[in-house]
């Protein structure tokens, strides 16, 4: 196992997550598309004339990275793992440009949920985090064959881990004892 | 085989460092909700005599003939519980086994106080068998406590000062205005404000020694 080698069973549970985070996030988008066009419009970060056009073109991207992290060719896996990190890095371009002009209180757009949530630095932790782990699915495949142990690995990995994510948002949504609103 | 177990325990140890993380996140909330929770007490009302003055004196006829002075210097030496019920109040009932233990285990002359038509709280007075205690019918004595809501307890010392008084809806908020009493304060509310500044004045304290 080299070290810029990835092992193929985490190959493929992260695949599969990442590609669930997106199918996640691509139907929730698509769900209410009038809703997700008025966030990009809060995020103030593209030309009026371009926003209308690019809430449905980056739920159609997110859609296509689901698809295409899940099943990818063997000669376009490391093209589908960086266009997912770059995705991620795209989310986090924007979220910091509106934290550095100072505007906290847009909605975020990052929940499955009906909330609003807002911007901020934990936002750039786990997009950086999804970038990170992108990238990591981007390195060359070890040879390994996969065994049955592997199957029980990446179910388990998956099904643990888009529960811890699920809870890590929720934690973020909490008011946290040394920024919380009270008086 | 050998490799598959070492990147499932890879996995698994991935999965312990994350969730060490979310137990630690999660043990900050519980000191946050901690923070922010406040003790139960009774609610104190701003109307009426307040906590530290002399209550009214007032002498009314009992129910069961007779008259109950409330507030004044107390012949026995007692402090007296003044409770305001009502027949109708299902919360009133609930509580009064609660407020006549507590009575009993302070030793405190329990007035019991209402108001309205006698036939009906005579018929309480016996379903509940209260006619060991003062149970008083008066507008005035509501009036002058200005009681808005039942079930609604004042507490005065032997020397007919206000101690505590407040709504009470729970054993632990008519157990508060005793605690209220101990601690010289009007009423939880009063209790939680002291604490908050002395804890503020602590901090500039050890600011300034910084």
């Amino acid at each position: 196992m080299s070290a810029l080698q990835i092992d193929p069973a985490i190959d493929v549970a992260i695949r599969g997550g990442l590609a669930l985070l997106f199918a996640a996030a691509a139907l929730h988008k698509l769900r209410d598309l009038t809703r997700f066009r008025a966030i990009v419009v809060a995020y103030e970060v593209l030309p009026s004339t371009l926003v209308s056009a690019a809430a449905p073109l980056v739920a159609a991207c997110e859609a296509a990275l689901a698809v295409g992290l899940l099943f990818p060719a063997d000669t376009s896996r490391t093209v589908w793992a960086l266009a997912a990190a770059a995705m991620f890095a795209l989310y986090a371009v924007a979220i910091a440009v509106n934290l550095y002009r100072g505007r906290r209180d847009i909605d975020c757009g990052c929940g499955f949920g009906t909330a609003s949530e807002k911007i901020g630095p934990a936002l750039l932790v786990r997009n950086a985090f999804l970038v990170t782990v992108a990238l990591w699915a981007s390195a060359p495949r070890a040879a390994r064959s996969l065994v049955a142990l592997d199957a029980f690995t990446v179910f388990a990995a998956l099904a643990g881990s888009a529960l811890l994510y699920a809870a890590s948002e929720k934690l973020r949504g909490l008011p946290s004892s040394g920024r919380g609103e009270t008086p | 085989m050998i490799e598959a177990l070492v990147v499932s325990s890879l996995v698994l140890w991935v999965a312990v460092v994350a969730l060490t993380f979310m137990v630690y996140a999660l043990v900050r909330q519980v000191g946050v909700l901690h923070e922010r929770l406040a003790p139960a007490g009774a609610l104190a009302a701003a109307t009426g005599p307040a906590v530290g003055e002399t209550s009214p004196e007032i002498t009314v006829p009992a129910l069961a003939g007779g008259t109950v002075t409330v507030g004044g210097l107390a012949a026995e030496g007692l402090s007296t519980l003044l409770f305001f019920l009502s027949p109708t109040c299902p919360v009133c009932e609930t509580l009064l086994p609660t407020v006549l233990r507590i009575a009993g285990e302070e030793g405190l002359r329990l007035v019991l106080a209402s108001d309205g038509p006698a036939a009906e709280h005579q018929a309480f007075v016996t379903a509940n068998d209260l006619s060991r205690y003062p149970y008083v019918l008066s507008r005035d004595l509501g009036l002058a406590f200005e009681v808005a809501k039942l079930p609604y307890a004042v507490l005065i010392d032997a020397a007919g000062v206000v101690c505590a008084k407040g709504l009470v809806n729970t054993r632990e908020h008519v157990e508060s205005l005793f605690t209220a009493r101990e601690y010289g304060v009007a009423s939880i509310q009063e209790y939680i404000r002291k604490q908050g500044s002395a804890r503020s004045a602590d901090r500039h304290r050890s600011g300034a020694l910084r």
